[in-house]
């Protein structure tokens, strides 16, 4: 997460804007790494190297969901490398009120990971 | 020792004929009250101003949140800036903020499961959803310059654990 309003650090909850997808070559997409098998270090690293260094942002910590909650909702996570380990997570609704709701979902399930 | 004809009532009508210490001295009061809920609501709406200038600016050009997030369009901000006057001033002051579709959002968060959020573009539409624990809804309502009577039970249930 590089928006400082993505997440609540009092609430200690990851916020549904973090999952809303953008338009992207005509398709609703969120942007996400695999992270199975890694460890706490190896995540930071992805995160620094392959999302805040190239937008010269802050990293202030990532967000932790399963597959399941994706696919719960309706939606299809995609490989997409490189970089290596990302994914695109589409499917999304058409609807702006469906997809507000989806990433709502999202965020109640997903655990909210800052950095130490 | 007040008198019968010492009557207060609303400012703006048998306050103003009364007399007496005591009778001006609760006029003074309710009057002073009365400013004071002014300056306060001023105030709140003044916050609510600066934070929805505030997300818009910084979130003026595409790419503004480092992916392929659409720049704020006029046209939503004007529309949100009209929604948070008639905003009631009951309701609790929202989060406010830009999404990746360019769009300013209202949000209410009480904790992860029960929030209500807004969405308002350039358009008269106004795209809502909320959780509420286990249950939750979606919808649109037409935003024609007062506020939309449909999504207050939903913010009022999210106020109620704020």
């Amino acid at each position: 997460m590089l928006v400082e309003q993505h997440f609540s650090l009092s609430k200690n909850l990851v916020k549904y804007r973090a999952f809303l997808p953008e338009l992207y070559q005509g398709v609703f997409s969120t942007s996400m790494f695999d992270v199975d098998g890694l460890d706490h270090e190896s995540i930071w690293e992805l995160g620094r190297i392959n999302v805040a260094m190239p937008r010269r942002k802050t990293l202030y910590g990532h967000a932790e969901l399963r597959t399941l909650d994706l696919v719960s909702q309706g939606l299809a996570v995609k490989r997409s490398e490189p970089p290596e380990r990302h994914c695109d997570v589409v499917d999304w609704p058409i609807e702006k009120e469906n997809r507000m709701s989806v990433a709502q979902e999202l965020a109640r399930a997903a655990r909210l990971v800052l950095r130490p | 020792m007040a008198r019968l004809d010492e009557r207060v009532s609303m400012p703006d009508s048998s306050t103003v004929h009364a007399v007496g210490p005591v009778a001006n001295a609760v006029r003074r009061s309710i009057e002073e009250a009365f400013e004071t809920s002014y300056d306060i609501e001023c105030q709140r709406q003044a916050e609510m101003t600066v934070a929805l200038f505030e997300a818009c600016a910084h979130a003026q050009e595409t790419g503004w949140d480092g992916y392929s997030g659409e720049g704020v369009r006029i046209g939503a901000y004007v529309t949100a800036e009209a929604f948070l006057r008639v905003l009631p001033r009951y309701l609790p002051a929202p989060e406010i903020s830009v999404h990746p579709d360019g769009q300013v959002a209202f949000d209410w968060t009480a904790d992860r499961g029960h929030v209500f959020a807004i969405s308002v573009g350039d358009d008269d539409l106004i795209s809502y959803a909320g959780l509420f624990g286990g249950s939750k809804v979606t919808g649109r309502e037409v935003f024609s310059g007062t506020f939309p009577a449909g999504i207050l039970p939903h913010i009022l249930r999210i106020a109620a654990l704020m």
